[in-house]
């Protein structure tokens, strides 16, 4: 079965094309990796995915429907880069952001007992149950993208979305964080990653999309380690070992 | 004093003999608690009215004050308060061209609401709520106030202190039953709605991906907060209703944890604020929004303090998260 399905996708904010003619599909179960330089539309492409933004030419299709009418929301876990810079002052607990994954399930209805036990299954999942009553705030970015895990969890997603979920997260607890998609994975999740350690995407995905507005990969990480398509993507004058930590 | 029903809110009908009805039982309340406990302030029916609306302000407007403040939208407030305080202008300036009766706090209710919409319709095209455009609403709105109010002059610039700084001995029955129909409309659209919006305020890039209309609830809400501002703006006065949706709820993020605790704690601090000073403002003769607000920062400072001594107290706090931190850093 194929979660993600993009077929000759274009796209810009204003005239200038952000993405240009990019088609890929990402089957039920994959784990997928897409990597580029700054300003590559990364970003901009899982946008689209999720629906937020419509092609300028091209189709996606998101679970079998157009990604832009896409209704049944709960199938999707989306885990971005910390936001509670946004939101420091904020005082909202772990519990409490875990459950808003039962939010589209319960629409404007009670959230029910059954919901808590969901939310409070998925917070174990992730290994933070012990830190439900905690103020988010209070947290390590670690254990906050965690608890983003756990609202994907609790909301029974089948194809998680996450958009640099590492940055600003230590590098111990980058290495948890990656085991634990790892897990995931295995257990039938669909992973879909944006992420800039390169290193991070080659030694745990088992596919790499090189994007910068155009597709430059699109083929297993061993592959991609081998070929020149860094090169291209980020163009010949970065110091690429620096950026490619696993040969 | 008493207030007729005049023709903008004999549309209420039916429900406004029940709210009226309601607003009777309430003063029957509290003259016997006045006379039992031999309190002077309770013997008038102005106060009786008077601590209902404070009541139900206090309530509301940390209600409406918490989604905002947490979304860094404190401004809007007080932009459309002052929006408000033009369409209490255009409310008088039409009962005194046309000799109509209209409230004019009924005028404001829908021309707040107006902007409102407007402040949404701007930052929708423009992609971005920014100081500059709800700078250029909250001038417009008391520039054209002012205007109108000019242009009318005499009788008119007389009552309009009490729109500025509010009044408690201005309630009307027909206020407060405006009052009560805002308070049960707040409730019920918060009650029905309040995943929504709370999902909205945390992360509104994850609850557009959930299949949550962001822009929608964004328009619900600033038309809420018209509606609390100018509810509170009778008592409160245009320049400091604002205060009530802030003040408050900031003091309550100092010592809750969670989102539930802090609405719950920013409406019991907005009540002290309310009734303590409501009744200093009596006591003293000093204005009541002024007064009130006064004492919510005061209240402010207390909880400030409390909660530097809640967290370096608290055990939860020295374990885990800390030494993640810091190591993150």
């Amino acid at each position: 079965m194929t979660d993600i399905y993009v077929d000759d996708v274009s796209f810009g904010y204003t005239a200038a094309p952000v993405v240009e003619n990019i088609s890929f599909g990402v089957d039920s179960g994959e784990y997928v990796g897409i990597v580029g330089p700054n300003g590559s539309g990364k970003s901009t492409l899982l946008q689209l995915i999720l629906g937020l933004y419509e092609p300028d030419a091209g189709s996606i299709e998101l679970l079998d429907h157009p990604a832009e009418a896409f209704a049944d929301r709960e199938r999707i876990g989306y885990v971005a880069q910390d936001v509670t810079e946004n939101t420091k002052e904020m005082p909202i607990t772990v519990a409490e952001v875990v459950l808003m994954g039962r939010f589209p399930h319960a629409g404007f209805g009670r959230i029910t007992s059954a919901d808590r036990e969901r939310a409070q299954e998925a917070l174990r999942t992730v290994d933070i149950e012990h830190l439900a009553d905690r103020r988010i705030t209070k947290l390590s970015g670690g254990q906050r993208q965690r608890t983003y895990i756990a609202r994907a969890l609790a909301g029974e997603a089948e194809l998680l979305v996450l958009d640099e979920p590492t940055v600003g997260v230590d590098a111990e607890s980058v290495e948890e964080f990656f085991e634990l998609l790892d897990d995931l994975n295995e257990d039938g999740m669909t992973i879909l990653l944006v992420e800039h350690d390169i290193g991070a995407v080659l030694e745990h995905t088992e596919r790499v999309l090189c994007l910068n507005r155009e597709l430059y990969f699109d083929g297993p990480p061993v592959e991609f380690a081998e070929s020149d398509a860094l090169d291209r993507a980020y163009g010949t004058n970065i110091r690429r070992d620096e950026e490619v930590t696993v040969a | 004093m008493s207030g007729t029903p005049s023709a903008s809110v004999g549309v209420f009908g039916i429900p406004y003999d029940a709210l009226l009805w309601i607003l009777e039982r309430w003063s029957d309340l509290l003259s016997i608690l006045g006379e039992q406990f031999g309190i002077e302030m309770l013997r008038y029916g102005f106060m009786h009215r008077a601590f209902l609306v404070g009541i139900l302000i206090a309530v509301m407007a940390p209600l409406i004050g918490t989604f905002l403040v947490h979304r860094q939208l404190a401004l809007i407030g007080d932009a459309l308060a002052h929006t408000a305080f033009a369409g209490v202008a255009v409310g008088l300036f039409v009962n005194s061209v046309f000799g109509t009766g209209i409230s004019p706090y009924l005028s404001a209710v829908v021309i707040a609401m107006l902007a409102a919409l407007a402040i949404e319709l701007i930052s929708e095209v423009t992609d971005a709520y920014n100081d500059v455009s709800m700078a250029i609403v909250l001038s417009t709105g008391f520039a054209l106030g002012a205007v109108l109010i000019s242009l009318n002059a005499g009788g008119l610039a007389v009552g309009i202190n009490q729109y500025l700084f509010g009044n408690l001995s201005t309630v009307t029955n027909e206020n407060a039953v405006l009052l009560l129909t805002l308070f049960a409309v707040i409730a019920l659209v918060v009650g029905v709605t309040y995943k929504q919006l709370l999902y909205v305020t945390f992360d509104e890039t994850a609850a557009r991906v959930a299949g949550i209309s962001v822009p929608w609830y964004n328009r619900v809400m600033s038309m809420l907060t018209a509606m609390v501002v100018v509810g509170a703006m009778q008592i409160m006065g245009v320049i400091l209703v604002a205060a009530m949706l802030v003040v408050p709820v900031a003091g309550a993020a100092q010592i809750a944890r969670s989102f539930r605790e802090a609405l719950l704690a920013s409406v019991i601090l907005a009540e002290l604020a309310v009734l303590l000073g409501i009744t200093l403002s009596f006591q003293y003769e000093t204005t009541a929004g002024g007064t009130i607000v006064l004492v919510a920062v005061g209240i402010y400072i207390i909880a400030v303090l409390f909660g530097k001594v809640q967290s370096s107290e608290d055990p939860v706090t020295e374990t885990g998260a800390v030494v993640d931190e810091q190591s993150a850093d």
